[in-house]
């Protein structure tokens, strides 16, 4: 059954069918070959869709795009600037900062990518930075923005392998913004080498008053992570009250959003939450297949015969993470592969936070990588810089993303400090 | 046949505003009713118990009509760098292959919709006394809409094209 699935699923998928519909019908062809009744279809589909805590993921998209719509991008990115502007390389290091304050604000990162890049590599090409190296930094630093929560990718994630998302949420924390200050580091260094950016004065007074001006874009964050943390609200819980946030501020406080603004937006929101929802729906009857053909008990047998050790096998994941990230969307890698990997890991010890945390972290990658890389192709497209230039420079970024990923997998206290410390 | 391309044309033009309608109502209900439900609960201490559940249904249908939409728009996540390679008649027969076993597929599930949505409809659900065919209906919905976006292509095939022309 596990045979004929996989096989009809990579034909469709390489002709050209969409993922969700290779996934539905590779599933129903399963079923038709092992003669099980097709109402399982729709049955499954229905189930998956059915459930308060994917709420989370349109309203999250909402309060993201009300937030980018509403005026906060100009307003962080002024605050970044007067915080570290200052330094060598200053814009590099704005954009990075804006990335990893909007990752507090947005939970997917095509949107961070389009909103920093818009602003910033025009910006950069005008104090003379390489437009190839400004396309990078953009795309690179947006990743950060699925790994700081909020983050669509957890919430997929904790809804298939059935983990909390609060506790998700907080994995992230420390790992995301090491990989913002990783990015931090290097591009001091390559700012430095190229002699890119002037220098400028740090002045007190303008970070105390661009703080002020960014205070309620800069409040969301505080709000969706203190309101988990305190165990006070849901994930889901917390998207809607960061959508009524948001709502809040754009009409009455910076008055960047109108009325007439509102429809476009609700519909962009439920049309990328439809995307995802539609491939999770097809999902789970792939997943419910491959379970009651024991598939992960096989992965699982194969693996261990290979290595016992939870760091070879984690290891293991990130490298297959990495090559399916190349080719598959994030949240497409998730639903394939978790349904797959994470009864391996779990029969294994290894804590699912943090398999999680790099789950999504290495399948992230694929955001920068040709040769479907989302946030890559809005950087390059922005900068007008070749793909592949745009590519060779987000090398760095890359190796400094898999420096953080093996720091997690040998010492797991990284991801699992902050949860344990609030939510035990 | 112009004529009737051109009714065809109105239809879908009405059809797409009222599902693009329905469902930016449901998803800016779907927000009233969870920010109701989580301020009846730590401001008032009163939890509402329908909110949930009337959540639920109406994400199911903002999903799956949404899911039509994203099909009319052609935006479902797709692997298409290896097709994008092939020479374009290999291109237009991956094309077609990909609208057949699309259509099968519409087919068997409309084949097997009477039969669940009838199952579910004596079920109903346990405080707002829904039936829970109504969840179910949602998806009948979406593969119905997809299947007349399909229609609707075969009959306008080249249409906005003249119709850009200035032959209709």
């Amino acid at each position: 059954m596990t045979a004929v699935l996989f096989v009809t699923f990579a034909v469709l998928l390489l002709l050209n069918v969409p993922i969700a519909f290779s996934l539905f019908i590779s599933s129903m062809t399963a079923l038709i070959y092992a003669d099980y009744p097709l109402t399982v279809v729709i049955q499954r589909s229905v189930t998956a869709v059915d459930s308060f805590i994917l709420l989370a993921i349109p309203f999250f998209m909402v309060a993201g795009n009300l937030m980018t719509d509403g005026g906060i991008s100009k307003r962080v990115m002024n605050f970044a600037n007067s915080s570290v502007g200052f330094a060598r390389g200053g814009l590099a290091h704005v954009n990075i900062l804006t990335s990893m304050l909007f990752a507090g604000i947005t939970g997917a990162a095509a949107a961070d990518t389009s909103a920093v890049g818009a602003v910033l590599i025009p910006a950069m090409k005008k104090e003379k930075y390489d437009s190839d190296f400004s396309a990078a930094v953009t795309a690179s630093s947006s990743v950060i923005g699925v790994i700081i929560p909020p983050s669509i990718p957890f919430v997929i994630y904790g809804v298939i392998g059935g983990v909390s998302i609060g506790k998700l949420f907080l994995g992230g924390v420390i790992p995301g913004i090491m990989i913002g200050f990783s990015q931090l580091g290097i591009s001091y260094f390559i700012c430095k080498k190229h002699n890119y950016g002037k220098m400028k004065k740090f002045s007190v007074v303008e970070l105390y008053k661009s703080f002020f001006g960014g205070f309620f874009a800069l409040l969301m964050p505080v709000i969706i992570l203190g309101g988990i943390m305190a165990g006070v609200v849901t994930p889901t819980e917390a998207a809607v009250l960061a959508t009524v946030y948001a709502t809040v501020i754009g009409f009455f406080v910076y008055k960047q959003l109108s009325l007439k603004k509102m429809p476009a937006l609700l519909l962009e929101s439920a049309k990328t939450t439809a995307t995802v929802m539609f491939m999770i729906a097809g999902a789970y009857l792939y997943g419910w297949i491959i379970t009651n053909d024991q598939l992960p008990q096989k992965v699982c047998e194969l693996v261990t015969s290979i290595s016992s050790s939870q760091h070879v096998v984690l290891f293991m994941c990130v490298v297959v993470f990495f090559i399916v990230g190349m080719f598959i969307d994030l949240s497409a890698g998730i639903i394939l592969m978790v349904p797959v990997l994470f009864p391996l890991t779990k029969a294994m010890g290894i804590d699912p936070i943090v398999f999680g945390v790099v789950t999504v972290i290495s399948l992230a990658i694929g955001l920068i990588t040709p040769p479907v890389g989302v946030c890559l192709f809005i950087a390059s497209e922005i900068s007008q810089a070749p793909l592949l230039k745009v590519a060779k420079k987000t090398i760095a970024y890359i190796v400094g993303i898999l420096i953080v990923l093996f720091l997690i997998i040998m010492y797991p206290e990284i991801v699992l400090f902050v949860p344990n410390y609030f939510m035990s | 046949m112009n004529e009737f391309r051109k009714f065809v044309y109105t239809i879908k033009h009405y059809l797409d505003l009222v599902v693009n309608s329905v469902v930016i109502i449901l998803m800016a209900g779907l927000i009233a009713v969870v920010f109701i439900q989580v301020i009846s609960r730590y401001v008032f201490n009163s939890p509402t118990v329908w909110s949930e559940e009337l959540a639920r249904y109406m994400s199911i249908w903002v999903v799956f009509l949404a899911s039509a939409i994203v099909f009319r728009c052609d935006k479902h996540l797709s692997v298409d760098f290896i097709v994008s390679a092939f020479p374009s008649k290999l291109k237009l027969a991956a094309s077609i292959f990909k609208y057949i076993v699309i259509v099968i597929f519409f087919i068997i599930m409309l084949s097997v919709a009477p039969e669940i949505i009838s199952i579910t409809f004596r079920q109903t659900s346990p405080t707002l006394r829904l039936p829970i065919a109504v969840m179910y209906l949602a998806f009948v919905v979406l593969i119905v809409l997809m299947s007349l976006e399909i229609i609707f292509r075969i009959i306008l095939l080249n249409y906005s094209a003249s119709k850009e022309r200035g032959d209709v």
